[in-house]
């Protein structure tokens, strides 16, 4: 996974990706979403601003090693935010669902504005 | 020829016309009446059964019955009527209006989720503060105010004791002048007139300090507010009053909820707070009320307003005052800020 | 962009371990346990001490989640008419008597589990109703986040329905109930401290001083035994100290 960390509200968000070391025929299917989500002392709240869903034979078509590209044009809010009660993170969040079952994640913060620098 | 006052207002459209706040306190004293003559008679029915029980006068029966119905049903329409009429008395139309504009959009709200326009999610809608025009600036803003609950609350409360003494002091008094004293009865008066002295003063302190105080009016010029840009603030304080200091702020909080099974738990902590202007004895007079201009730049680097379902960030424009003769005093006005140059893609200021 | 190592998204009932305080504690000790209690026990304790959380590590078990976490409007309906979710052990057709849940499930795969979150009296009431109308039947157990959110005829019916229907109960309560009571949870110093071992990471500044046993306590008497506030006590004690590194770092 690469992108840049620091983005700003209307960018373009291009962000490849490659699987390696899981074999294509054990995959059930990919999930690739652009979310924010909150952090703190209260509950969790979260938005998918982009989401797609591959499936194992989508996959399948080209070599898993070989990077993949998702392009999606960020949103103007909400801003990451480090405050003290809450903060908000956005990242990129890759699922994929292995047959049995099983779920590998993997997930790509990055900041968006600049609003509040990293503490 | 002079104007005759008329005790009664006249409502043409949505205009009153006559001396239309004499006839607003003439009906919240006619209300008032009612409910305390429920309180009245209901405590002299129910004290007569319990005093007296082989009373012949009023026996428990379909009249008792009816009695304390009546009773009631003075209780709750004097209580309700006075509440109603001392609350359009007391708030400014605008400000009935932006209650319940409040309370429509917050069911709005609740209907909809968080989330106002599809291009800013998340950012409370811009329509309730925009809706509200002021006399100097763009537009004038709502007040988040607690004061008229606590002084009604403390009305009804020491209305309701009181008169429920005043029973009881009458028929201990009578019991004396017949020469058949009642100790109990005059022992239950000492902790009883105690309870009605501090509910008494407790309605009485916050009257002067709602009276004294008068409404806070505060205009702004933009709506949203945008992070690196400046804006002018106009706050106009009603009211006889001395300030020791008088300060307007703007203030930032963060709000997070927390729900896990029964338990849910509320923290609202503040983060940023720029003080916009401040200024020191200073005076308010019925003929002049006090006012404050300023102008404030809000810093390139702040956080927009955020409305999760969780998590808030909230902004205000906060009046605090530290009076001679009142406790100190705060009254909020919410705004919002928007993500920095996003109102150009959003679209222009309504003004 | 280091986060909270307290923040509600890590001591999450689902995120946070169940540390068991004794043999008896064990999760396999209390399945068994359940299992012989007919799938209908209580489980209590106060506020933020583990009720939430030996549920989350406790229900896989135990069967297959059906429904988890529903709240009135989250709840699907399903006709009686339905059959069971597992038919090779349906029920007999008569159903009603204590000694018939002697069939109780057996195993994992048999157990279909409805996992209600209470919220509110009447909001609670209605789920309840809708639970027992659709969902009560042996072969499921019910699980009630919250019993103390039920008015008390409510209660009684939640108790008398599932006996006469054959479904298991298990119940999160502050206080005792007319269940058996399979486990009484309670927030400790050393509970405390066990869990901040897990939390916390190894590189945290003062993370000896966080996990002493002497600072814990009063906080753990402020919060009257409830570990859930102590976390929220201690996420301000690292943020503060967090902005005071970051304003020594670069100040403002």
């Amino acid at each position: 996974m690469s992108l840049h960390a620091g983005l700003e509200p209307g960018d373009g968000l291009d962000f490849e990706f490659s699987i390696h070391r899981v074999p294509a025929e054990s995959i059930d299917g990919l999930e690739a979403s652009v979310l924010w989500a909150t952090e703190g002392k209260g509950s969790e709240d979260i938005g998918v601003h982009y989401f797609e869903r591959l499936s194992g034979t989508q996959l399948s078509q080209r070599p898993l090693q070989e990077p993949r590209m998702l392009s999606t044009k960020l949103p103007l809010c909400p801003l990451s935010y480090e405050g003290r009660l809450m903060k908000i993170r956005w990242c990129v969040r890759l699922r994929l669902f292995l047959k049995g079952g099983r779920e590998i994640s993997a997930e790509q913060p990055f900041y968006l504005g600049h609003v509040t620098r990293e503490v | 020829m002079s104007k005759l006052v008329r005790l009664f207002g006249k409502k043409r459209g949505s205009r009153m016309s006559g001396w239309w706040v004499i006839g607003s306190a003439s009906e919240a004293a006619f209300f008032g009446s009612l409910f305390l003559l429920g309180i009245v008679s209901l405590t002299v029915v129910g004290t007569w059964q319990l005093f007296w029980p082989q009373s012949q006068i009023i026996r428990v029966g379909f009249g008792f019955w009816l009695m304390m119905i009546a009773s009631l049903s003075f209780v709750v329409i004097g209580l309700s009527g006075l509440i109603l009429r001392v609350a359009q008395t007391v708030a400014s139309p605008e400000l009935r209006s932006a209650l319940a504009q409040q309370a429509e959009r917050e069911h709005q709200r609740r209907s909809r989720g968080p989330g106002a326009t599809s291009q800013l999610p998340n950012v409370p809608s811009l329509q309730p503060f925009t809706d509200s025009p002021g006399e100097r600036l763009a537009y004038r803003l709502a007040s988040q105010r607690g004061e008229i609950g606590p002084l009604v609350l403390s009305f009804s409360f020491a209305a309701a004791w009181n008169g429920l003494l005043a029973v009881l002091l009458v028929i201990a008094v009578g019991n004396f002048a017949r020469g058949t004293p009642n100790w109990f009865l005059t022992l239950l008066l000492v902790p009883f007139a105690a309870v009605g002295v501090f509910s008494a003063r407790w309605f009485f302190t916050l009257f002067r300090r709602l009276s004294g105080l008068g409404p806070t009016i505060a205009e702004i010029s933009h709506i949203p507010l945008m992070p690196g840009e400046t804006f002018s603030l106009y706050v106009c304080q009603y009211g006889r009053v001395s300030f020791r200091r008088l300060s307007l702020a703007v203030i930032c909080f963060e709000e997070s909820t927390y729900q896990q099974g029964t338990d849910v738990r509320t923290e609202r902590v503040q983060v940023v707070r720029h003080i916009i202007c401040e200024r020191e004895n200073c005076r308010s007079e019925p003929d002049e009320p006090l006012e404050l201009d300023c102008q404030f730049r809000l810093p390139s680097d702040t956080m927009h307003s955020f409305q999760g379902q969780h998590n808030a960030i909230v902004w205000k424009v906060v009046v605090e005052g530290d009076s001679t003769r009142w406790p100190s005093f705060c009254r909020s006005f919410p705004v919002v800020v928007y993500p920095p140059s996003s109102v150009a893609r959003v679209g222009p200021n309504p003004l | 962009m280091k986060s909270n190592p307290l923040a509600t998204r890590f001591v999450t009932p689902g995120h946070i371990q169940w540390l068991a305080q004794s043999d008896e504690q064990r999760l396999d000790r209390l399945a068994t346990h359940l299992q012989h209690l007919r799938y209908r026990a209580a489980i209590v304790g106060p506020h933020g001490s583990g009720k939430s959380t030996l549920l989350e590590h406790l229900v896989p078990l135990l069967g297959t989640v059906l429904v988890k976490h529903a709240t009135y409007s989250s709840l699907p309906l399903q006709p009686l008419e339905t059959p069971p979710l597992f038919p090779s052990a349906a029920p007999p057709e008569s159903c009603g008597s204590e000694s018939e849940v002697s069939t109780a499930p057996q195993t994992v795969d048999q157990l279909g589990i409805i996992w209600l979150q209470m919220r509110g009296q009447w909001a609670s009431a209605r789920l309840l109703h809708r639970t027992m109308q659709h969902w009560a039947h042996r072969n499921r157990m019910l699980i009630i986040d919250g019993y103390e959110q039920l008015a008390y005829p409510a209660r009684g019916l939640a108790i008398v329905v599932t006996r006469l229907t054959g479904a298991g109960l298990l119940l999160t309560s502050h206080r005792r109930t007319w269940l058996p009571t399979l486990v009484e949870t309670q927030g400790s110093v050393a509970l405390a401290q066990q869990l901040l071992e897990q939390l916390l990471p190894l590189d945290l500044p003062d993370r000896a001083g966080l996990l002493d046993p002497k600072r814990l306590s009063p906080l753990l008497s402020k919060h009257n035994g409830n570990l859930r506030e102590l976390f929220m006590d201690l996420y301000d004690t690292l943020e503060t100290a967090c902005e005071t590194n970051s304003l020594q770092r670069k100040p403002r």
